[in-house]
């Protein structure tokens, strides 16, 4: 009895301590840092996605930036995109949002609009003039008067190719240069050469078995931008200026809308881009000779020169005028900061392409101009690490960059623009892809469901 | 008998109070161990619903600072959102089909698995075995199986010289391609089942091959009416289960083609953390709740009429 009582006692005692430490505990974990913030150096939490690769060179700069920079400190929490849009909310809900951050542009725009994000038009207008940026690279809002952001970098639409298929099928090259790109028409009559059945034969041949297709000339991406290049290449456009008006049922989008859909059914240039979700992403279906050529970012750059294939880039193929779509996911300021000054110190660090290695390693394209104009600059950035950009980065990237960019994309400026996807353009282009209904049907049911839901720019 | 009485009386108040505080101090630890999942419910799971039944009646955003609208979001739910209906419309279906097919099914490979067959349990384990896959890891492998040009399927079907399909890329099949994918997960309603089957007294089916009865009188006299109350556990189970279907369309379909996928909690989703419409999710969220509640409760009470308890009463 004495025993067990003694025992039992001494055992209920450190039970004791334990919750005595874990309260400690506690309190230093809660206490600490609040009280190191009280000194000179400015505490900067900066959120962000991506792959592995990209979060390890911004976690990079962010140290070289902290090394560099004694008087500011910057934290960075990677979230995998999945998550990021909940974090994101659940931050700013709970009073506590990040200083500087990445963030999909709806959540961006009704950010702004409410003031939780930091107008940068006035930090902009201080920069010195050779640091200005390409137009494209702004978020504007409230009619243009304030700026919520930059892109991360510079992402415009091109072709890739795969030159093995090519000098198999004894095709020439895609041209790189604007002036020389193929028309629409054109384009289609190289990809038919190029995709060949399990016979060998290509789709120009009458013997050509669409049912047993091993190569695809083409492969379509499955995103807005895949066929809204095309639009804007034809002069047409998803909803007017105001945001007011759909355009996407006018004869310039619907035009285009049908080639793409006679390019999987009537070409059988490409698969239908719907089950692209299926396959293997683009570059890889490259390298296993499933495709000869493929639209995407510039920022599948660093991913294709990864693969030991012959690859090049080229000029895409055109409607009335060469054109490309720069878009790239904005970088903001929560106007909560304590800092701004610092924040946009360190915004400006991460998109110097001296400083962050994502810039040379083939992800991010610069937002400064002065990398488009100046020979030594554009070197810097192109030649930096041999073998990442192909020698025609000059036309396809550069040029294209400068003088072929379309005026921004919807996503750029028009309110409610996620439902707007989601609710009349999506279901559209499903019926669109699977072949069911022609492009002018499509077109009519996705301007029918946007009138609704359209609110004007922002 | 007089003066033994006291002695009595403390020996039972000693006992009592002995019982009492050794009572108590059980309590007091029972309460201790189950104190941090208590509190987490109450904290993570109590606290956000009782929160969401409040935002459900706001117009909150996350950015904006929410005002209260009364019943505006479930106003517009009913008169002023066609997805709305879609989406139910869409989750009935999977829902009716999903539920009657799984329970068949699950039933279908109990009954098989309780037989004594060579390498029972082998068979138990391999049907059981995907039931343990991930959510997001199944659908991705079945996303290569539904491949129209390169998947396992067509290829099966191209070989009996069958026309290929479009599986989830087509909107007439894509609801009945999720249904079918759900089958491969039944385990745990298998195992339940199976369970359920061991509890049948072996001496009824005795009964019944003495009366002369065959197989499917032991199956629809003995086994199905003594299998009702694991019946209707699997049902409910089931139930709340595919209405709450969200990671496969989420993963394998956004709810396309044209919206044919587009199963509730995926839609609710899609407002709450795509277009941060807080409030209408979550008015979103608590009508699902009522619809739930009240197809359980029909589901229970009409129970009583077929469900049926060894010893006459649960």
């Amino acid at each position: 009895m004495q025993m067990t009582h003694e025992r039992s006692s001494r055992r209920r005692r450190p039970w004791r301590w334990l919750f005595l430490f874990a309260g400690v505990a506690w309190l230093n974990v809660n206490l600490l840092p609040s009280g190191r913030a009280e000194g000179n150096v400015a505490e900067i939490k900066f959120t962000l996605w991506g792959s592995p690769f990209e979060k390890q060179a911004l976690e990079e700069a962010v140290k070289s930036f902290n090394a560099t920079h004694p008087n500011i400190h910057v934290t960075a929490q990677h979230t995998a995109y999945e998550a990021y849009g909940e974090k994101i909310s659940a931050m700013l809900a709970s009073g506590n949002p990040p200083d500087i951050a990445y963030l999909d542009y709806a959540q961006a725009f009704p950010f702004a609009d409410a003031g939780k994000l930091l107008d940068l038009a006035p930090y902009f207008a201080k920069q010195p003039a050779d640091k200005s940026l390409l137009e494209s690279a702004y978020y504007h809002f409230d009619h243009g008067k304030k700026v919520l952001g930059t892109g991360l970098a510079t992402g415009i639409i091109l072709l890739y190719y795969n030159k093995d298929l090519f000098d198999k099928a004894g095709v020439p090259y895609p041209p790189s240069k604007a002036e020389q790109a193929w028309t629409w028409d054109q384009f289609v009559q190289v990809a038919k050469k190029l995709t060949k059945d399990k016979n060998g034969n290509d789709a120009t041949s009458s013997k050509f078995d669409p049912d047993n297709i091993v190569t695809y000339g083409l492969s379509l991406p499955q995103d807005w931008w895949g066929y809204l290049t095309f639009i804007y290449s034809n002069k047409g456009g998803m909803v007017n200026e105001d945001g007011t008006e759909p355009l996407i049922n006018k004869p310039e989008a619907v035009e285009v809308l049908q080639k793409l859909r006679d390019a999987i059914f009537i070409d059988h240039i490409a698969p239908r881009p719907t089950q692209n979700k299926t396959l293997p992403s683009a570059d890889i279906l490259m390298q296993t000779g499933k495709i000869a050529m493929t639209f995407n970012g510039m920022w599948r750059v660093i991913d294709f020169s990864q693969l030991h294939i012959k690859w090049g880039i080229g000029a895409l193929p055109y409607f009335k005028e060469p054109l490309t779509i720069v878009l790239s996911v904005p970088k903001v300021i929560f106007s909560a900061t304590k800092y701004p000054d610092q924040t946009f110190e360190f915004y400006q660090y991460i998109s110097d392409p001296k400083r962050v290695a994502l810039f040379k390693e083939g992800l991010w394209a610069p937002l400064e101009k002065s990398y488009f104009t100046d020979p030594a600059l554009m070197k810097e950035w192109l030649d930096g690490k041999p073998g990442v950009y192909p020698p025609e980065s000059r036309d396809v990237i550069v040029d294209y960059s400068l003088h072929h960019a379309a005026p921004p994309p919807p996503q750029y400026w028009l309110r409610n623009i996620d439902r707007i996807m989601n609710e009349a353009i999506t279901p559209a282009m499903d019926q669109l892809w699977s072949g069911k209904i022609d492009a002018q049907a499509a077109a009519d049911q996705a301007a029918e469901k946007m009138k609704p839901l359209l609110q004007g720019r922002w | 008998m007089h003066h033994t009485a006291p002695y009595e009386q403390r020996l039972a108040r000693t006992k009592t109070k002995f019982l009492v505080s050794r009572e108590r101090r059980e309590m007091i630890w029972g309460l201790t161990c189950v104190a941090p999942a208590l509190a987490g419910f109450l904290f993570w799971q109590v606290g956000p619903i009782l929160g969401s039944l409040v935002i459900a009646f706001t117009d909150w955003t996350v950015a904006n600072t929410p005002h209260w609208i009364g019943l505006s979001n479930f106003q517009r739910m009913l008169f002023a959102d066609p997805l709305f209906y879609k989406s139910l419309s869409v989750t009935g279906i999977y829902a009716a089909t999903g539920v009657f097919l799984n329970l068949s099914f699950a039933l279908a490979l109990a009954l098989l698995l309780s037989q004594k067959i060579f390498g029972l349990t082998f068979f138990r384990t391999i049907f059981y075995l995907p039931s343990t896959v991930p959510a997001i890891a199944s659908s991705v492998l079945w996303l290569w199986l539904f491949n129209p040009e390169f998947g396992l399927f067509n290829s099966i079907l191209t070989g009996l010289g069958l026309p290929k399909q479009q599986w989830i890329y087509d909107e007439n099949s894509v609801l009945a391609s999720l249904i079918l994918m759900n089958l491969w997960s039944v385990g745990p309603l298998m195992v339940i089942f199976l369970a359920g089957l061991q509890t049948i007294p072996k001496y009824l089916y005795d009964a019944v091959a003495v009366d002369g009865g065959n197989a499917w009188h032991k199956f629809r006299f003995v086994t199905l009416p003594l299998l009702t109350p694991t019946i209707l556990f699997n049902l409910i189970l089931s139930i709340i289960d595919t209405f709450q279907v969200f990671t496969q369309p989420y993963v394998m379909t956004q709810g396309g083609p044209n919206n044919a996928s587009l199963l509730y909690v995926l839609y609710l989703y899609r407002k709450a953390f795509q277009e941060y419409d807080m409030g209408y999710a979550s008015a979103l969220a608590w009508v699902l709740f009522l619809i739930i509640a009240l197809i359980s409760f029909v589901v229970l009470q009409t129970s009583r009429r077929w469900v049926f308890y060894v010893g006459g009463s649960e």
